[in-house]
């Protein structure tokens, strides 16, 4: 129905106003105590943002602005845990409250709002972005198909697309439909089946021959991939339905040769995010060799801490570091020794590559699913 | 310039085996990662005597060989 009125019913510049009061409702159905707490952040950074373009104080301002962001997204993403080490740790040492600890609400799709917001503000003050009506970005924050879990588009491509809406386009509905279909099968029909078939199974891998294991393992990382990437391809279908192509967000990671391809082509829009705005800016300019593999190695580890603060992920962030820091190493040495260039470049290195940057990958993702103790178990299992 | 560049990458990340393109994606196809933009902003930096602002560190501005002097030349008319 929100189709049919948004394409025939409405002119074209009541279009962003309607798509932003349905992003309103959709978010009201989870809860409507985060609408005034997103209003609030918009406003905040749309503001500053005003005042950023004028000329006014701007760094000091644009400091400000990210670490009200920053503060928010720690305070409910890592609040909570931190709140709990401190009490655990802490009872030998000082009085810490007893009983149930009280639990954090965290706002749905808070991160993915912070890094939209953290990316206009930055490129309004690296007047790469246009400052745009309070509206459109508003609606670049909260657009309902991609506010869950992401893709983090940027804005300036947001925008033109806004202003681009003209009429209605019977390609895009259908292209949309295929992909919200793509997304279901993905997702609903083959990553749920996967998981319900494979999980149990790993969990008393003993009972299973090595072999099978293996397949088990790599069945792990297929059913994570369906089922980010189908909800991926929703939120896309969904976007391309009211006109908005979204940036994509894999782009057939299993078929990479080396471990940063893959992670380039694997949730790009927040890996490109971390990179642009936390590799560069602290690692990537006129950096020593030695502090970019330490960029290398964090920006890794903060990506993975992103996705959740736990034991497990730190491991995957610091599993996953090190590779892409070896990776380098390979490189330099393949520089350095022309008879290692000359067999890294023999036709059977591709699809070697390939399978063993799968196998790498593929590992690494058992922590998404057991603890680190049961990983341990399945790798006896296997070796 | 331009081809002082095209020099660079060639050695550096495509080990003189084969040339590259005007318009061949750097980053997107592989040849250069993150690392490599670094080393190659390095080496503009150095060799033209230029400094690269920290905001003009992009992909996109260094993804191609045109677009890299398109961001050289546009820099310069700014400063």
């Amino acid at each position: 129905m929100s189709i049919l009125a948004y394409w025939f019913l409405l002119p074209s510049k009541w279009r962003p106003p309607f798509l932003l009061a349905i992003s309103l409702l959709f978010i009201a159905l989870f809860n409507v105590q985060y609408i005034p707490y997103f209003l609030i952040h918009i406003g905040l950074v749309y503001i500053a943002g005003l005042y950023i373009e004028k000329g006014g104080r701007k760094k000091p301002l644009l400091i400000l602005i990210l670490i009200w962001l920053i503060g928010n997204l720690c305070f409910f993403k890592y609040g909570e845990l931190l709140f709990r080490a401190i009490v655990e740790f802490g009872s030998p040492f000082f009085p810490t409250p007893k009983g149930k600890l009280p639990t954090l609400l965290l706002p749905l799709g808070i991160s993915y709002i912070i890094f939209r917001c953290i990316h206009y503000i930055v490129e309004v003050y690296r007047k790469k972005a246009p400052r745009g009506s309070f509206i459109h970005f508003a609606l670049y924050v909260l657009f309902f198909p991609t506010f869950l879990a992401g893709p983090v588009e940027r804005f300036q491509r947001f925008h033109t697309q806004t202003l681009g809406i003209k009429g209605p386009d019977l390609s895009n509905v259908n292209q949309g439909l295929f992909r919200i279909l793509l997304g279901v099968a993905k997702k609903f029909v083959l990553a749920d089946h996967l998981a319900r078939w494979i999980i149990p199974a790993l969990q008393s891998p003993e009972s299973y021959p090595r072999l099978i294991v293996l397949l088990f393992i790599y069945g792990t990382a297929i059913q994570v991939y369906l089922d980010f990437s189908g909800y991926t391809d929703m939120a896309l279908g969904v976007a391309r339905l009211f006109g908005y192509q979204i940036m994509e967000n894999f782009n057939r990671p299993f078929f990479q040769r080396n471990i940063g391809l893959f992670w380039r082509n694997w949730h790009i829009s927040v890996y490109s995010w971390i990179r642009d705005y936390f590799f560069f800016p602290f690692f990537g300019y006129r950096a020593s060799t030695l502090k970019i593999y330490l960029g290398i190695f964090l920006t890794m580890v903060v990506f993975m801490l992103w996705h959740k603060g736990s034991l497990n992920f730190l491991i995957l962030g610091i599993y996953n570091g090190l590779g892409l820091v070896l990776w380098q190493f390979f490189q330099e040495i393949k520089r350095r020794f022309p008879a290692v260039r000359r067999w890294a470049s023999k036709p059977f290195f591709n699809p070697v590559s390939i399978f063993l940057t799968f196998n790498f990958v593929s590992f690494g993702f058992l922590v998404f699913f057991f603890d680190l103790s049961h990983v341990y178990k399945i790798f006896i299992q296997l070796f | 310039m331009k081809d002082q560049i095209r020099s660079f990458i060639v050695e550096n990340f495509l080990f003189g085996e084969r040339g590259v393109e005007d318009d061949e994606p750097l980053f997107d196809s592989g040849i250069i990662d993150s690392l490599g933009l670094i080393k190659l902003i390095a080496f503009i930096e150095k060799k033209f005597n230029i400094s690269i602002d920290m905001s003009e560190i992009m992909i996109e501005n260094f993804n191609t060989l045109n677009g890299i002097m398109e961001t050289l030349k546009s820099r310069s008319k700014s400063s």
